[in-house]
């Protein structure tokens, strides 16, 4: 009865993989890294913003219209000399306003469609993928337009259109990944262990599609700054009051051939941004799918870099 | 009797996958489902656990301790999975999640059914990777699926079917996917736990050389009906039904005359 045989019997001993978290994987992640340090500094302008900015950035100044960068005005001055640097502090907080709520929006929205649009019943599973479909075919800054058109231009309609457009875009990239995972060996050996239909979603599929759902998180954040930044510019955004990014570049493109500085900083700062969350998503995807990460916290990306740098 | 299976059909679509099955499985009892692919034996399996496609319509009975398993609702059937039934399906690549570590989910069944503290649920990872043979039991239960070999996912596999001590383990063709050492380990395995724990065993295969080591009566499925049952030597030593002459001359023609053939 009691036989030897309950002893190893494979031979390769396990070693203990060294596991680290996906933050700090994150942190070691080179463009993880950097497009983290560009978020942070967007934000910490943004914050910084509401106590101090190097001018005020609303008092113009007639004797310092036009100035180019100097020790003064580290980023020069608009056409009624106002501080640029100033503006571009104040324009982060419409920014980072904007891409969080906006993205918080648009993932509660994508993944309550999804969800409720793969599970539920079927006369309520249907009606959401033709819904799905038809918003599709509307452009966000379409939609954005129409409902500033009715309700007055404003950044809360600006959060609201972009939010809802990208939350049915993640819900249709989301739908055909939940299904799969729904379908596969493990959620059926999971019922088999008696895990509910709540259980499941919870701990299997919604895990099972956060790589996906991170990288639409971050392309969504890039593309509502983008998008407000688009429709401040076509005046539909940021009421002309307030500084933000895109209103910075309509008040200066009529100057673009005497005075390009000016258009280049909101222009820099809005690209830039836009592509630290591309990248962030990007990285995301990387360190939190253990597939593409080794025992040691190393990833491809890393392992490449590596290859070509040489050894350390 | 501990599983009694009478008249049991199974139709998907239109089309009858299972076709009046009958049999019967005593507590303690290591019994055989044997036929080709297609035969209806995984659906009977996942008949059993109630895990069948939400289209597909099931008649007859299947009595498990004198309840009634077929119709039962799914949140009633859950409790019954996990804990009273348990799962071993066929391919290791696939039936663990890649996203959660080996330890908790080899314990999900018995966080499901009991209630364990973190410390506990640990414990109880380790004591499971020590019963069904995992090296180095204190870290292995921190690995993900895709740093261990596939028949330690298989142990695995297996130990998450029966953490929470189910009276009853179905295997569905558990060993196909492994190559013939690790089959013969893992086949080890299950006799061993069903020989310590007084657990009934179903076991599905289309390889009668495996099935041959196993299990002591069987029945043999051909397009969903059983054509033929009885002790595994006699079916063996006299097979009746064509279908199952096939499935004695496939195994002769390879693994037949394998050493290690049983004690």
């Amino acid at each position: 009865m009691s036989r030897p045989s309950a002893a190893p019997m494979e031979r390769a001993p396990f070693i203990a993989p060294r596991h680290r978290s996906w933050v700090i994987r994150l942190l070691r992640h080179p463009t993880g890294a950097v497009s983290l340090g560009v978020i942070a500094i967007v934000c910490l302008a943004a914050a910084v913003s509401f106590v101090w900015t190097p001018y005020n950035p609303s008092s113009a100044d007639a004797y310092a219209r036009w100035l180019a960068p100097s020790g003064a005005h580290l980023l020069g001055t608009d056409a009624v000399g106002r501080d640029t640097l100033s503006r571009l502090m104040l324009g982060a907080r419409v920014t980072v306003v904007v891409a969080t709520v906006a993205t918080a929006l648009a993932a509660v929205c994508g993944t309550v469609l999804a969800v409720v649009g793969t599970f539920s019943y079927r006369v309520v599973r249907e009606p959401i993928a033709v819904l799905i479909d038809v918003l599709i075919a509307f452009p966000t800054l379409l939609i954005a337009m129409m409902l500033a058109a009715s309700f007055g231009g404003s950044t809360a309609v600006v959060i609201v259109a972009v939010g809802i457009s990208n939350g049915v875009n993640i819900a249709r990239v989301l739908r055909p990944e939940i299904r799969q995972v729904a379908g596969s060996d493990f959620v059926r050996a999971a019922r088999a262990c008696g895990v509910s239909k709540p259980g499941i979603l919870w701990r299997h599929i919604l895990p099972g599609v956060t790589p996906v759902f991170i990288v639409q998180l971050s392309l969504t954040a890039a593309l509502s700054i983008l998008a407000e930044a688009g429709l401040s510019f076509l005046g539909f955004g940021a009421p002309s009051a307030s500084s933000s990014w895109g209103r910075m570049l309509a008040e200066t493109q009529k100057y673009v051939t005497a005075y390009p500085l000016a258009v280049v900083w909101p222009g820099l700062a809005v690209t830039i941004t836009v592509l630290a969350f591309h990248l962030l998503g990007d990285a995301l995807r990387e360190v939190t799918d253990p597939q593409l990460t080794r025992y040691d916290g190393t990833n491809r990306a890393m392992r490449q870099l590596r290859t070509l740098v040489g050894p350390r | 009797m501990s599983l009694v299976v009478s008249g049991l059909s199974i139709s998907i679509g239109g089309t009858l996958v299972v076709d009046d099955i009958s049999f019967s499985v005593p507590d303690g009892q290591r019994f055989g489902i044997i036929g080709e692919s297609g035969s209806g034996k995984s659906m009977t399996a996942l008949a059993l656990l109630g895990l069948l496609p939400e289209e597909a319509l099931v008649t007859g009975s299947i009595l498990y301790q004198d309840r009634e398993l077929v119709g039962l609702r799914d949140r009633d059937f859950a409790a019954v999975r996990g804990d009273q039934i348990g799962i071993v399906f066929q391919e290791p690549q696939t039936a663990l999640s890649p996203l959660r570590r080996l330890g908790a989910q080899m314990t999900a069944a018995l966080r499901i059914h009991y209630t364990l503290s973190r410390a506990q649920a640990q414990e109880a990872a380790i004591d499971l990777a020590t019963r069904v043979g995992l090296p180095n039991p204190e870290s292995i239960v921190r690995a993900y699926p895709h740093q261990v070999s596939g028949g330690q996912r298989q142990r695995a596999a297996i130990a998450a079917a029966i953490a929470a001590g189910p009276d009853l383990l179905v295997a569905d063709e558990p060993t196909t996917a492994l190559d013939v050492t690790v089959q013969a380990e893992i086949l080890d395995l299950f006799r061993r736990l069903s020989e310590e724990g007084g657990t009934s065993l179903i076991f599905i295969t289309h390889d009668l050389a495996v099935l041959r080591q196993i299990a002591d009566r069987m029945i043999v499925l051909d397009g969903g009906r059983v054509v033929e049952q009885g002790s595994v030597t006699s079916v063996l030593r006299n097979p009746q039904h064509p279908s199952t002459r096939a499935l004695v001359a496939a195994a002769h023609a390879t693994a037949w005359k394998r050493p290690e053939a049983r004690p």
